[in-house]
């Protein structure tokens, strides 16, 4: 996976700086909250209690090590939970609300079972061998040289589906929080001891 | 027709999920602001995250010993998800003080190997005096340690060597012939005689193979049971063996007993006691003991490490933190201190060992016995 600047999920292993600047980041994002509680509470030297607050959390780091790195254990945690919550709730508001709006406009897309223990399979035919990234009916072309965006909005005007356009931005989310999420521990191969039949 | 207006109505209902999904991304603002300060540093300093060395990286094999520590090696090492930077000498060893010298060679596993310690807290590089050499490679059992002392006995005349003894697992490990798939020396009783068996030790992956259960390999130790005489049987052996290497060489031996972090906390003994076969008869203090009756008999000095050292000295992962490096580091300056005679001034040890002083280890205070 390509090294990028935003992640939810903090490095695995962090270097003792990167620890030093979570930390820092952390001491002064209290620090700045603090200000604004003191600001809204009407406390004239807001700056100072900031300051304070903010000073007194970096001293803290410096005088215990091993609390800064249970604490970024402990935000790395949050920041994964958080994740996994916020991708939840993206899927929950795109299903009940584009899903839901193309139900009622009668979309031809099978949505829901027929029929009572009914299947959704649907029979394919045999695709040109590029397509098999992606076996709907959009060109193998679109699929293999444009990427997915291109190649879902053709498979939109193909099919008459308009407002799975709007699919784009919630994939689009989704892929962002999953690649802020960093791989998953263990998820780079089958863990040891598991006699894989593949 | 009826595409388009679907399209409008999904266009609507679309806007207002959007709106929602902006308000989960926006609750998520201090993880990402964290997240982007906490990578930004490396970018600043000019720096990346660094990669660490996966263990063959960091070993390569060495005959009759099984595996060495790769000389010069110049990067970093991972703990269980903590990252520290390493070096290495040109025969693989940490610290910057050659063997020749060292006024103190400290012998072990990968305690004395600087497991999870960035050099910069590295026990053998935080003081001047003594100058201390460490040999030791993560994994290490006291027959691969006690190798190296016969490898090395022409270089330790004079010298004090600290011999590390790691309760976690060396006293176990030194009966068994592999590690994982890597084959290693060990120690076997044939009759009433302990041998050191080489001549399986190759680069040949070792065919059967399962990771240990230290924890309750040590609470069978530290119970009344076979493994526990063997274990000490063992131990015995090989430390008469060093100390005979020792006098020979000129060089005074202090075996130290390294306890597992468990053995430092009354919760840490008591899951320890729950993993004993038998519980009734565990005690925590029992390598101590067994350790330090062993030493006495043979006139070697034994320090128990855990009257020294608690629990917050070591990480979660089981190494020392840097303070528990830097009492490591007081307390061999002590030692030498203690064993140097007062004519040798301040440039090196004796040339003849101090009779070496027995201490018997005092059971550590509190917890199962």
């Amino acid at each position: 996976m390509r090294e990028t600047m935003w992640g939810l999920a903090l490095p695995e292993r962090p270097a003792p700086r990167e620890r030093v600047s979570f930390w820092l980041a952390i001491s002064v994002g209290i620090g700045v909250v603090s200000g604004a509680v003191a600001v809204a509470a009407g406390i004239r030297a807001w700056s100072g209690v900031g300051l304070l607050v903010g000073g007194v959390l970096v001293a803290v780091g410096i005088v215990s090590p091993r609390l800064t790195a249970r604490a970024y254990r402990a935000w790395d945690r949050l920041a994964r939970a958080y994740g996994g919550w916020a991708q939840r709730m993206i899927l929950r508001l795109c299903y009940v609300t584009l899903f839901g709006a193309a139900g009622l406009g009668r979309s031809r897309l099978c949505l829901s079972r027929r029929e009572a223990g009914g299947t959704t399979w649907m029979a394919r035919e045999t695709l040109p061998p590029p397509a098999y990234r992606n076996q709907d009916e959009s060109s193998a072309r679109a699929v293999t040289t444009r990427g997915w965006i291109s190649a879902t909005m053709e498979w939109a005007r193909r099919a008459g589906e308009w407002w799975a356009i709007w699919l784009i931005p919630y994939l689009a989310l989704m892929r962002l929080l999953d690649a802020a999420l960093g791989p998953q521990a263990g998820g780079e191969e089958p863990p040891r001891g598991i006699y894989t039949l593949y | 027709m009826i595409s388009f207006l679907r399209g409008v109505i999904a266009s609507l209902a679309s806007v207002v999920g959007l709106a929602g999904a902006l308000l989960v991304m926006l609750a998520g603002a201090p993880f990402w602001a964290v997240g982007f300060l906490t990578r930004l540093s490396g970018k600043i300093r000019g720096g990346r995250v660094p990669e660490a060395l996966p263990w063959p990286e960091l070993l390569q094999f060495e005959p009759e010993i099984g595996w060495r520590n790769r000389p010069r090696v110049d990067g970093y090492g991972d703990a269980q998800g903590v990252v520290y930077r390493i070096t290495t000498d040109p025969d693989g060893w940490r610290g910057h003080v050659a063997l020749a010298d060292a006024d103190v060679v400290v012998l072990g596993d990968s305690f004395a190997f600087g497991h999870a310690t960035d050099d910069d807290d590295f026990f053998a590089d935080l003081i001047d005096r003594p100058r201390i050499k460490a040999v030791g490679a993560n994994g290490y059992n006291m027959v691969q340690e006690l190798l190296w002392l016969e490898r090395l006995a022409d270089g330790i005349r004079g010298k004090l060597v600290v011999w590390l003894a790691y309760y976690g697992n060396d006293l176990y490990e030194n009966l068994v012939p592999n590690l994982l798939e890597y084959r290693r020396p060990f120690v076997r009783e044939s009759g009433d005689v302990w041998e050191v068996v080489t001549e399986h030790v190759s680069t040949d992956p070792w065919p059967f193979w399962e990771e240990s259960d230290f924890p309750a390999r040590l609470g069978e130790i530290c119970s009344t049971t076979l493994l526990s005489l063997r274990a000490f049987g063992a131990a015995r052996h090989l430390i008469a063996r060093a100390a005979t290497v020792c006098r020979e060489a000129g060089a005074t031996l202090i075996v130290v007993g390294v306890p597992e972090g468990w053995q430092l906390s009354e919760s840490g003994r008591r899951r320890l006691q729950e993993r004993a076969p038998d519980p009734e008869s565990f005690d925590s203090g029992k390598p101590d003991r067994a350790l330090g009756e062993a030493c006495a008999r043979l006139g070697v000095r034994f320090v128990a490490l855990g009257r020294h050292l608690t629990r917050s000295d070591y990480l979660g992962e089981g190494h020392w933190t840097p303070d528990g490096n830097g009492k490591v580091a007081r307390l061999v300056a002590e030692w030498w201190t203690e064993v140097r005679r007062p004519a040798d001034g301040d440039v090196g040890g004796s040339t003849e060992p101090r009779p070496q002083r027995p201490e018997v280890a005092t059971p550590i205070e509190g917890g199962a016995r």
